[in-house]
């Protein structure tokens, strides 16, 4: 009941937030083309003005009377998967259309994730076939795909692109939760270290900064061992360094040297950061308006520079908005992995907190210039249907534990009661 | 280039978006407040939340007296070390010895690592098959290393009988040897094997789980 109570408002402004926004581009159409020539050839702004906060509604008030769900974390992720079909179809509506489907897709995903960690509680006959599944998923973009921004982390089948590496992050969170549940400390650093061998044959080093990160994290959740995480941290500073140097990883070099100085060669190798850090300075605290500016100057303002986009139509203060949604995100899991019955399901949930939060924090403070860029996309809320559905299936994983959480909270209480 | 009335309305919305945006933010974390207050209110009137009940030490060491209560979570790792979820600082007994976890309706299964001798009621586990056919009842006697505990489960959760009496047994009672009146671990049980016998029967309750009151001490 309380959860219904706090749950409304909330849903209340996010519905209000995209429909007028939707609403907004739909009457820049209409200024624009005419009424009739907007509701002849622009229709699909008013619809999405229409769908989406129905969309909104149905996920976070209907399906969890279907099925057991974290209305908070559903609210939030709507939120942001939302705010990435709005910012694509103001700057590009034929990717909004297609992230649109994948929103609905990944949602699906998500669903299903979350009956996987119910039903299969322990996943120890799995975590094998997983591995080798995995391994040879990244394996595949060296062999067949090819070189897109420095990186071989794409590649096609029946052109369709697909990065196996969103992928491997669902397989490598079960894996390292499954066997640091069961103090195995040997399997799944062997696999964790493979995982990034494979990720520096692709050069995809962003991406490998992440598995890192959170395979070091869940290790100090797991032990609480400082001086071993420590020690982990020194080692990944070490292979960061000899991975600079070396000439196969020049993109690397040259995008440290962009995060340093982006002014000293601002026409070229600095063009993207320039042009994101202008982006933000133009919107100010409140941004220049929905539909005005030029958000499409920025090169890639589609998946890695969508932050600096939403910042120069919203402005700074909702961009820290946006950022506050991720924290939220991040505590509602530690919560929810703080509260797990089993080490597993702490540990898996952590794991998807982990990662969601790491990712958000490198592409956004690449954005920021805080650090280098790393290419990694934000998630829910950048173009692209391998990471929005991955990132979605994380937050099932997570949803799936907090269910059982609740479940396990009830049984407590009938126990508690049983012993009146 | 947008029409001046289209710049206008859309800079005055911008305020409205950024109204709604920290509306959203600060709704969000009222919210998790409130949850987090009514969580903590709930998890404190159930002081055993996350238990399947507890284990009572018969033979421990000076680190483990005898009568110690450990409580057991419903999955974990006994073992040795400070990380696991039921630390045994007994000889005998290394850092992981073995995994366990709670089926409802079936028991307390335990699982132990290569090398690591276990026994459930005098049964000596040696695979897999032999931990899925022995699962800990209420009353089951567990023996690891030098160390014998007993397993007491919560009222109202299912296994599948009751192995034995609740109450620890007096030392020397069952499976002790002659000599020292030191518990035998392994074999000595098979007397006490009471998987599905009568002794069920007049085995006093289990244990239950305590519920807050308030009158209870903070």
């Amino acid at each position: 009941m309380k959860h219904k109570d706090l749950g409304r408002p909330l849903s209340r402004a996010v519905t209000l937030f995209f429909f007028l926004a939707f609403l907004l581009l739909f009457v820049k159409d209409c200024f624009e083309f005419g009424l009739i020539g907007a509701f002849a050839g622009h229709w699909q702004g008013l619809a999405l003005a229409l769908a989406v906060p129905m969309l909104n509604v149905v996920t976070t008030h209907l399906l969890p009377r279907l099925f057991p769900a974290d209305k908070l974390l559903l609210s939030l992720t709507n939120f942001l998967c939302a705010l990435g079909v709005l910012v694509l179809y103001r700057t590009n509506p034929p990717d909004a259309y297609q992230q649109a489907t994948f929103y609905f897709v990944g949602l699906v995903a998500m669903v299903v994730c979350i009956y996987i960690v119910r039903i299969i509680r322990s996943f120890r006959f799995l975590v094998w076939p997983m591995m080798l599944i995995s391994l040879g998923l990244l394996l595949l973009p060296r062999l067949l795909g090819s070189e897109t921004y420095g990186a071989y982390n794409w590649f096609s089948i029946g052109g369709v692109r697909f990065q196996p590496s969103e992928v491997v992050k669902l397989c490598l969170v079960i894996v390292i939760a499954r066997f640091m549940a069961d103090q195995r400390f040997l399997p799944w650093f062997l696999y964790a270290l493979g995982c990034l061998g494979m990720l520096m044959l692709q050069k995809d080093l962003g991406t490998a900064l992440l598995y890192f990160g959170t395979a070091l994290l869940l290790y100090y959740a797991s032990s609480g061992n400082l001086l071993v995480t420590g020690l982990g941290l020194a080692g990944g500073a070490g292979a960061a360094v000899v991975a600079y140097n070396l000439e196969q990883f020049s993109h690397v070099r040259r995008r440290v040297s962009v995060w340093l100085d982006p002014w000293a060669d601002y026409e070229n190798a600095g063009y993207q950061l320039v042009q994101s850090l202008m982006a933000i300075a133009t919107g100010g605290l409140f941004g220049v308006g929905l539909g005005l500016g030029s958000p499409t100057t920025i090169p890639v303002y589609a998946s890695d520079f969508i932050f600096a986009v939403i910042c120069e139509q919203f402005g700074l203060i909702f961009g820290l908005c946006v950022l506050l949604m991720y924290v939220a995100i991040i505590w509602r899991g530690a919560t929810t992995a703080m509260a797990a019955r089993t080490r597993f399901h702490g540990l898996l949930a952590m794991g998807c907190t982990v990662m969601i939060g790491l990712q958000a924090f490198v592409i956004i403070g690449g954005v920021l210039k805080l650090i280098p860029l790393t290419g990694v996309t934000m998630p829910f809320v950048s173009y692209g249907g391998t990471s929005l559905v991955s990132s979605l299936c994380l937050i099932g994983f997570l949803q799936g534990v907090a269910s059982l959480n609740e479940d396990a909270l009830r049984e407590d209480t009938r126990l508690a009661n049983y012993s009146e | 280039m947008a029409s001046l009335d289209f710049m206008i309305l859309s800079k005055l919305m911008s305020y409205v978006f950024t109204f709604l945006g920290v509306m959203i933010v600060w709704r969000t974390f009222s919210w998790l407040r409130k949850d987090r207050r009514l969580t903590h209110k709930r998890l404190k009137a159930l002081p055993d939340a996350g238990t399947i009940g507890v284990m009572t030490v018969l033979q421990g060491s000076d680190e483990l007296p005898e009568g110690t209560v450990l409580p057991v979570p419903f999955e974990g790792v006994l073992g040795f070390v400070r990380t696991c979820d039921v630390v045994i600082p007994v000889d005998d007994v290394v850092a992981q010895h073995l995994d366990f976890t709670f089926r409802n309706g079936k028991g307390l299964y335990i699982y132990p690592r290569r090398g690591c001798p276990t026994a459930v009621d005098g049964v000596t586990l040696d695979s897999a098959a032999d931990s899925r056919r022995y699962p800990m009842q209420h009353g089951s006697i567990l023996c690891v290393g030098n160390a014998v505990l007993q397993l007491g489960v919560f009222a109202g959760l299912d296994v599948a009988q009751f192995s034995g009496a609740w109450q620890p047994q007096e030392p020397g009672a069952f499976g002790a040897s002659s000599e020292s009146g030191a518990y035998y671990p392994y074999g000595a049980y098979s007397a006490y094997d009471t998987h599905g016998t009568e002794d069920a029967e007049d085995a006093p309750l289990p244990p239950t789980r305590r519920k807050r009151r308030p009158d209870d001490e903070a």
